[in-house]
């Protein structure tokens, strides 16, 4: 164990010790050798180095910060030519000490009390002992009593820490003569009340005092004290949030999942009963009988034409009469024959709209087998013209029809088949 | 730089955990302030000096009192780097 240092004058000269001294029992503590040691400062007094030239500043936790400050020029004045000038300065190195190193410094070498200065119990156990505040008489009680240290204490010299010792009601103060040695930790008793319970008691006693009627109730409906009752409403009231927070997201990921699931339910239904025979026939039927509404129900959008102006595109269009720009290869679909290229729309040229028989998020089996008729059309013209593309639009109608997979598997290439599996795995990945 | 940045560095540099650098490092600094806070200087060979000054504050005039009263008596802590890192210092191109 350390020898704890007596000293008569808080300024007074430290002993000497070995240089290296430190060294040797911090490689002892941290339970390596001393080359180690001496390496590792070396290494941590390079990175000080290397932050300060690079940023300027070097912040260490819990010890405190060094600084690089200036250049600033400062003006002097040469007095023999009677003129100013600006004279150069160099940037210097500072350190700014932690706050708690500060305070710490100041506690064990410094005027801890100074002579004659009146402070109030509660602050010197705060200061000096470490007690927390919540173990300590709330603050504007009356029961920090304010006392003279030279008066209470002649005996201790001024830097040096009385000791303190509680009777059991924890009200007065005794001091012990002996001096108290620097470095030393204090035992402080332990009070056999916990502090918590004279607190509420105290609260209690004073609020029974100010509003008797309340108090009365309290007692009689068996309440907790005020400031209890407070907390457990606070507690109460956060906890509720948070369930009401749980119960929104909750439901909303329900109904997301519902709207998720519901289509594919009707697509799935919807393929085993139409159970196309062949590409050919499906081709022959696609114009004709997918464009008839599977339900009686008003389709979402009636169809119609559309004259094309200047501006005006496929993906635009679709947003504008089906309120989804990614159902655009439907009217593709339908005027694949007029366009040649859908990237390009001639003005003044007519084209016809197809129905929409579900809303964009409700599409029904119909729609989606359309659109994806119209975005397999969309992989021929791009393995024509831009092949990179193709895997793409197959997969896109893949989604909307994984029928169309089989009905065209002729004209599918092996490479876009394993592209179709690889993006996706992928995609599952991504989104999961 | 800060701390947890000097612990990655460290760690990487020597080879350690970055725990251990972490240990090592909090027990390096606790060390230098306990030596500071005994009133002893630590010297850091090629860096610099931390030590314990007074406090060097001038007097101040109490117009209440009609009376000079001396500073407050407060330890400071100083940082006197070696010539070695003033060098370095003054060659730093401005970022």
């Amino acid at each position: 164990m350390k020898d704890p240092i007596v000293r008569s004058s808080p300024l007074a000269a430290p002993p000497a010790k070995k240089p290296g001294h430190w060294v040797e029992h911090l490689a002892q503590t941290g339970g390596v050798d001393l080359a180690f040691m001496r390496k590792f400062i070396r290494e941590v007094i390079a990175l000080i180095e290397e932050g300060l030239l690079r940023d300027g500043v070097v912040k260490i936790h819990n010890f405190g910060t060094f600084r690089l400050i200036g250049p600033k020029a400062r003006e002097s004045i040469a007095i023999p030519f009677r003129s100013a000038s600006l004279a150069a300065s160099h940037p210097q190195v500072v350190f700014q000490p932690a706050r708690h190193i500060r305070e710490l410094i100041n506690l064990t070498l410094g005027s801890a009390i100074p002579a004659g200065s009146r402070i109030s119990l509660q602050a010197l156990l705060e200061k000096h002992l470490g007690l927390l505040p919540s173990t300590l008489p709330p603050p504007g009680e009356p029961t920090s009593e304010e006392f003279d240290i030279a008066e209470v204490f002649p005996e201790i010299p001024v830097g040096t820490l009385p000791t303190f010792t509680f009777d059991e009601a924890g009200a007065e103060q005794k001091t012990t003569t002996e001096e108290l040695l620097i470095g030393e930790k204090i035992p402080v008793p332990a009070r056999e009340s916990p502090p918590t319970f004279t607190y509420a008691e105290t609260i209690e006693e004073t609020e029974a005092a100010q509003t008797p009627a309340a108090s009365a109730l309290d007692r009689l409906l068996d309440l907790p004290p005020r400031h209890c009752r407070h907390r457990f409403a606070w507690f109460a009231g956060s906890f509720a949030i948070f369930l009401l927070l749980l119960l929104f997201i909750l439901s909303g990921r329900i109904s997301e999942r519902q709207e998720m699931v519901s289509p594919a339910i009707v697509s799935t239904t919807s393929t085993v009963t139409e159970s196309p025979s062949g590409p050919t026939a499906q081709q022959a039927q696609s114009a004709s009988d997918l464009n008839k509404s599977p339900s009686e129900t008003a389709p979402y959008f009636a169809g119609g034409t559309h004259v094309v102006v200047a501006g005006d595109n496929l993906w635009g269009l679709s947003g504008t009469y089906y309120h989804d720009n990614y159902l655009w290869p439907n009217i593709y679909r339908l005027n694949a024959a007029t366009i040649k290229n859908p990237d390009i729309l001639h003005i003044a040229q007519q084209l016809e709209l197809p129905a929409l028989y579900g809303p964009p998020e409700r599409l029904t089996a119909a729609d989606r087998r359309n659109l994806a008729e119209g975005y397999f059309l969309l992989y021929r013209y791009y393995k024509e013209n831009e092949p990179h593309l193709a895997p793409f639009a197959l997969w896109a109608a893949v989604q909307y029809d994984a029928q169309i997979k089989t009905d065209y598997a002729a004209e599918l290439s092996q490479d876009d088949l394993a592209f179709l599996k690889a993006h996706t795995v992928r995609r599952a990945l991504a989104e999961r | 730089m800060t701390t947890t940045e000097m612990i990655k560095t460290l760690a990487t540099r020597l080879k350690i955990t970055q725990r251990e650098a972490r240990r090592h490092l909090r027990n390096l600094f606790t060390a230098i302030s306990e030596r500071l806070q005994e009133g002893e200087s630590v010297r850091l060979r090629g860096f610099g000096t931390l030590g314990t000054t007074e406090n060097t504050t001038p007097r101040t005039y109490d117009a209440s009192l009609k009376e000079f009263v001396p500073p407050p008596e407060k330890i400071k802590i100083f940082f006197r780097p070696y010539r070695r890192l003033t060098d370095l210092v003054k060659e730093r191109r401005p970022s």
